[in-house]
C-alpha cells in the first residue's frame, strides 16, 4: 500500500513537472518552426571594394557623352550615392546630384531611375520638399512600384507631415509578400507615433526579408541590423542592441552609423573604454559632432581631460568648417545643449532646424535647446509638440519631465521620469541617473 | 541529391520566347534588362535573354542559353555567382506552331556555394514538371559541375554544361530608340519638376542626322544608329557589359522521346521561395 501511494506521488511529481516544462517545450517548438521557416539569410557581398572600379566605369562611359545617353548618368548617380553610404563623404552626394540632373536633362520623361536618384541625394542633403517632388514624378512613371509612395510617406515622416505619411502607406494595398522598402517605412511610422513593439516587429520582417537576398549591397545589409539596435536600445534591450550593431559591422566593418551607435550605447551604460573605442573608430570613418561628443566624455571619464578639450576643439572646428551642407545642425544643437555650451548657438541651430524638418526631433531638440537657454516657455511649447504621439523615446520623455518641474508640475514630472525609465533604465548617462535621483524626491 | 524545396512565385518570367523545330529557329520576341523594380532590385534573377538553336558543333545537340544578371561592370562580373536561393528553369512544350499549351518538360538549375571559386550548378532533368504554373518544384537531378569551368562538363546524360560571367551579346540603340518614344521625346522637355505642356508627339526619323541635338532642342530628326549604342553600352569601357550565362547543350533524344511533336517552344524564369 505504502509502495502504491509512493508510485502515484511519483506520477502526480511527474506530471507536474511536466505541466510546469510544458510551457517552454511549446514555446521552444514554436522558435523551432519559426525559425526553420525563415527564409536562409544570404552571404554578404563586399560589393563595397569593387565601388571605386564601379564608379571609374559609369564616369568614363557617362564622359563619351553619347547622344541620349541617359543610362550611364543615372547608374553614376546610384553609385556615387552608395559610395557616400558606405563612406560617408557628402561629396559624393553632391556628385549625385549632378549626375541624376544630367541624367534627366537627356531623359526628362519616364526616366524614374534618375528621378528616383535625384530623390535620394537631395534628402540626404535636407532638402526634404524638393526630393518629395522627385519621388512623385518617379510614381509617375513607375506605378504599382510600392518602394516609391513608401519613400514619399518617409519624406513626409522627416518634415513632420505625419498624417499624409500615414494617409500615404494606407494607399499601399497590402500584398503577399512583404515589402522591405515599404515596412522600413511603416517601421518608422510606428516608431515616432509611439507604437516601438510593432514598429521593432515590422522592422525584423524587413530585416529577415533583407537578409534573404544576396544581391543587396553589404551597406544596405548592415543598416537593417543598425535600425534593429537602434529600436532595441530605445526598447531598453542594451545587450541586444549592441549584439545587432555587432552584427552590423562584422557585414561591414567601416559602417559609420552601427560604430556610432555601439559609442552611444556605451556611452549611454557609461561603459567608457567601450565607448571611447568604438567612437573613435566611428570618427575615423566620418567625425560627426555626436561621434566626438561620446568621444570626448569617455576620455573625460577616464581621466584624459586634455584629450577630451582637443575633441571638443574638433567639434567647434566642425560647426565652423566641417557643417557642409548643415545637414549636422541637430547633432551640434543636441551636443551643446546637452553640455551646457553655446546654448544660445545651439538654440539658434535648432530654431533654424525646425524650419527645414518640422519633425518630432526638431521639435524636441529646440524645446530642450530653448531650455537649456532660459527659454522655458518655449520649451514647454515645443516639448508637448514633440509628445503628441507620447513617442517610446526615453530622451523625449526625460526632456517633458525637466520642463515639466520646472513649471511645478510634478505629477507630470513624475509620469515622465517613470516613463523614461521604464522604456530604457540606461538611457542617458547623466539624465538616467538624474531621473531616478529626481523621482526619489517626488 | 534532389532537392525537396518548393520555389515559389515566379520572379522572372521569359526573356524572350523562342519556338525552335529541332533543326530550325523560329520567332523571337524581344530582350529585356532590368524590366522592373523587383528584379532590379535582385539581378541575379533578372533573365534578359534565352536562346535556343542547333548546337554548331554537335548535330544531334540542341544549345539552351539563359543569361541573367544584366549590365554586369568589367569589376563586378569576375564576383558574380548564381544566386543560390534561386531556380532557375527552362520550361519546355512540344505542339504545332501556336500552341499555348503549358509546360510539359522542364530543365531547373541550382547553385549552391557562396564564391566563384567554390560554386556547385546542379541541373535537374529534363523531365516532366512535378506541378505547371508558377509554382515549380525540383525534379530529379542529373549532375553537378563547378562553375565558370570555360571547357564545360558533360553530365550523366549527355548533356554539356556550362555557367559563368560572359559579354552581353545583346545590343540594341536604346537612346535613339528613347528618342523617338512619344512619350519621351525632346519636344516636351521639363524644368525641374514641372513637365512640359506640349501633347507628346511621335518624331520620326531624319536619316542622316545621327548627332541627337541636344536635350530640349524641339527634337525632331534623329536617325537609327545601330552602333551608337553598341558604343555606349558595350564599348564604353572596355570590355564592356557582361551577364551571366547558363549554357547547356542537350541531346535532341532528351527532348523527343515520348513525344508526338518534333517541335518545342522554349520559355524561362526564375523562381525563388518567397516571390521576392
Amino acid at each position: 500500500m505504502k509502495g502504491r501511494s509512493l508510485g502515484v506521488w511519483v506520477i502526480a511529481a511527474g506530471a507536474l513537472v511536466a505541466l510546469a516544462a510544458w510551457p517552454s517545450l511549446v514555446s521552444e517548438r514554436i522558435d523551432q518552426v519559426r525559425a526553420a521557416s525563415l527564409p536562409t539569410m544570404a552571404p554578404i557581398e563586399p560589393d563595397y571594394k569593387i565601388r571605386d572600379a564601379q564608379i571609374a566605369f559609369w564616369e568614363h562611359a557617362a564622359a563619351l557623352k553619347h547622344s541620349g545617353d541617359m543610362l550611364s548618368t543615372r547608374n553614376l548617380a546610384g553609385q556615387y550615392l552608395q559610395r557616400y553610404r558606405e563612406r560617408g563623404d557628402l561629396g559624393d552626394v553632391l556628385r549625385a546630384e549632378i549626375a541624376a540632373r544630367r541624367s534627366l536633362q537627356t531623359d526628362p520623361i519616364n526616366n524614374a531611375g534618375a528621378d528616383d536618384a535625384l530623390s535620394s541625394a537631395l534628402l540626404t542633403l535636407h532638402r526634404f520638399r524638393e526630393a518629395r517632388g522627385y519621388v512623385r514624378d518617379a510614381e509617375r512613371w513607375q506605378h504599382g512600384n510600392d518602394a516609391l509612395p513608401a519613400k514619399e510617406a518617409g519624406l513626409d515622416l522627416e518634415i513632420g507631415d505625419y498624417v499624409g505619411a500615414k494617409r500615404l502607406l494606407e494607399t499601399i494595398p497590402p500584398s503577399k509578400y512583404e515589402n522591405p522598402a515599404v515596412d522600413t517605412v511603416r517601421s518608422r511610422q510606428l516608431e515616432l507615433t509611439g507604437h516601438l513593439r510593432e514598429a521593432r516587429q515590422t522592422l525584423e520582417r524587413a530585416t529577415v526579408a533583407a537578409d534573404s537576398v544576396i544581391d543587396g549591397p553589404a551597406v544596405s545589409r548592415a543598416w537593417f541590423h543598425f535600425r534593429e539596435g537602434e529600436l532595441a536600445f530605445a526598447a531598453g534591450e542594451s545587450e541586444a542592441a549592441i549584439g545587432q550593431e555587432q552584427l552590423a559591422v562584422s557585414m561591414m566593418p567601416t559602417y559609420q552609423p552601427a560604430l556610432n551607435a555601439l559609442a552611444r550605447f556605451y556611452w549611454s551604460m557609461q561603459r567608457w573604454p567601450e565607448a571611447l573605442a568604438a567612437a573613435r573608430r566611428s570618427a575615423a570613418v566620418v567625425p560627426f559632432p555626436e561621434t566626438l561628443g561620446y568621444e570626448a566624455d569617455a576620455q573625460r571619464a577616464l581621466g584624459d581631460p586634455s584629450g577630451a578639450e582637443r575633441t571638443v576643439d574638433m567639434i567647434l572646428a566642425i560647426e565652423r568648417i566641417g557643417n557642409a551642407q548643415h545637414i549636422s545642425d541637430r547633432l551640434l544643437a543636441i551636443y551643446f545643449s546637452e553640455h551646457r555650451l553655446h546654448t544660445a548657438d545651439a538654440y539658434a541651430i535648432a530654431k533654424h532646424e525646425l524650419i527645414q524638418r518640422d519633425d518630432i526631433y526638431a521639435e524636441d531638440t529646440l524645446a530642450w535647446a530653448a531650455a537649456m537657454d532660459g527659454r522655458w516657455d518655449e520649451a514647454r511649447a515645443q516639448s508637448r509638440r514633440a509628445l503628441r504621439f507620447d513617442t517610446e523615446d526615453s530622451r523625449l520623455q526625460y526632456h517633458a519631465g525637466v520642463i515639466a518641474l520646472h513649471f511645478g508640475g510634478r505629477a507630470q514630472a513624475k509620469l515622465r521620469f517613470q516613463r523614461a525609465l521604464a522604456l530604457n533604465p540606461q538611457f542617458h548617462p547623466v539624465y538616467a541617473p538624474d531621473a531616478r535621483a529626481q523621482l526619489e524626491k517626488l | 541529391m534532389r532537392l525537396k524545396r518548393i520555389a515559389g512565385t515566379t520572379l522572372t518570367l521569359v526573356a524572350l520566347v523562342t519556338a525552335a523545330f529541332l533543326y530550325n529557329i523560329h520567332a523571337v520576341r524581344g530582350s529585356d534588362h532590368q524590366d522592373s523594380p523587383t528584379v532590379v532590385s535582385r539581378p541575379r534573377a533578372d533573365v534578359t535573354d534565352v536562346y535556343v538553336f542547333p548546337s554548331p558543333t554537335d548535330p544531334t545537340k540542341v544549345v539552351f542559353i539563359m543569361n541573367v544578371d544584366p549590365l554586369l561592370t568589367p569589376a563586378a562580373a569576375p564576383n558574380e555567382i548564381l544566386d543560390p536561393a534561386v531556380m532557375y528553369q527552362f520550361k519546355i512544350t512540344h505542339g504545332a506552331v501556336g500552341t499555348t499549351a503549358a509546360e510539359d518538360q522542364v530543365i531547373q538549375v541550382s547553385a549552391a556555394g557562396t564564391t566563384p571559386a567554390v560554386q556547385q550548378v546542379t541541373v535537374y532533368g529534363p523531365a516532366a514538371p512535378n506541378s505547371t504554373g508558377t509554382n515549380s518544384t525540383f525534379v530529379a537531378a542529373s549532375g553537378s559541375f563547378a562553375f565558370n569551368q570555360s571547357a564545360g562538363t558533360t553530365l550523366g546524360n549527355g548533356i554539356k554544361a556550362f555557367v559563368g560571367p560572359r559579354a552581353d551579346p545583346f545590343f540594341f540603340d536604346l537612346f535613339q530608340f528613347f528618342k523617338i518614344l512619344p512619350d519621351r521625346n525632346f519636344s516636351n522637355p521639363r524644368t525641374g519638376n514641372t513637365l512640359g505642356t506640349a501633347t507628346p508627339t511621335f518624331n520620326g526619323f531624319n536619316a542622316g542626322d545621327t548627332s541627337g541635338g541636344a536635350a530640349g532642342s524641339g527634337g525632331g530628326g534623329y536617325a537609327c544608329s545601330t552602333t551608337a549604342s553598341q558604343n555606349a553600352l558595350t564599348q564604353a569601357a572596355p570590355p564592356g557589359f557582361d551577364v551571366l550565362s547558363i549554357v547547356l547543350e542537350v541531346p535532341k533524344s532528351l527532348l523527343t522521346t515520348g513525344f508526338s511533336s518534333q517541335i518545342i517552344h522554349v520559355w524561362a524564369t526564375t523562381s525563388t521561395t518567397t516571390g521576392t
